[in-house]
């Protein structure tokens, strides 16, 4: 069964690249702050929304 | 401060801020990093003999050379070679290629330092913690 558009794929793979980026920085970030750094409920913050929007991304560009 | 491990992993990605985040990660955790943005040039650097790698990370889709297709040239000469596969896409990895040979493993993007450090060093030393 064929996957969506060339075109759907292609702005599906990118996207998901750029959230990859948000993502394992925003790990690298967290990795590297004091327990005690009040920024970091900032940066769980951006892992959480960027978390999400790889999960609904994902559902685009899948075998239909 | 982590140990050095005396591995060196080279990342191949043609997207930079991944190469540069997957570099951070494992050198955090003590190994030597080589990249290249494609497969041309990993195939390349890699037929130098003089050039020791323990382990390549392959990013499946990247422009002219596949992931995969890199990785068969490189391990055509070297055999024992460990081959990390990392792509977005596991349904599809999993359609078209439904067993991995041995000394290769599969990790999803995006990827933590947690994930990408364990799949290395289940492939390096057969446990998802590294010697200390």
């Amino acid at each position: 069964m064929p996957d969506g558009s060339d075109k759907e794929n292609a702005v599906v793979h990118q996207f998901r690249n750029h959230l990859a980026v948000v993502i394992s920085f925003a790990d690298l970030l967290l990795l590297e702050m004091p327990a005690g750094d009040p920024h970091r409920k900032d940066v769980l913050e951006i892992l959480k929304a960027a978390t999400s929007a790889m999960a609904m991304v994902s559902e685009f560009g899948k075998p239909r | 401060m982590t140990t050095p491990t005396g591995k060196t992993v080279l990342i191949v990605d043609d997207e930079e801020p991944i190469r540069r985040a997957a570099r951070r990660m494992l050198e955090m955790d003590g190994y030597t990093v080589l990249d290249a943005e494609n497969g041309t040039r990993a195939v390349e650097l890699l037929s130098h003999p003089n050039v020791v790698v323990d382990l390549l990370m392959a990013d499946l889709q990247m422009p002219e050379l596949t992931g995969e297709e890199m990785a068969r040239q490189i391990r055509a000469n070297r055999r024992d070679l460990k081959v990390l596969y990392v792509s977005g896409h596991v349904d599809r990895l999993f359609n078209e290629r439904p067993a991995l040979w041995e000394g290769e493993a599969f990790l999803e993007k995006p990827f933590t330092f947690e994930g990408l450090t364990q799949a290395v060093s289940l492939l390096l030393y057969g446990s998802t913690r590294r010697p200390q």
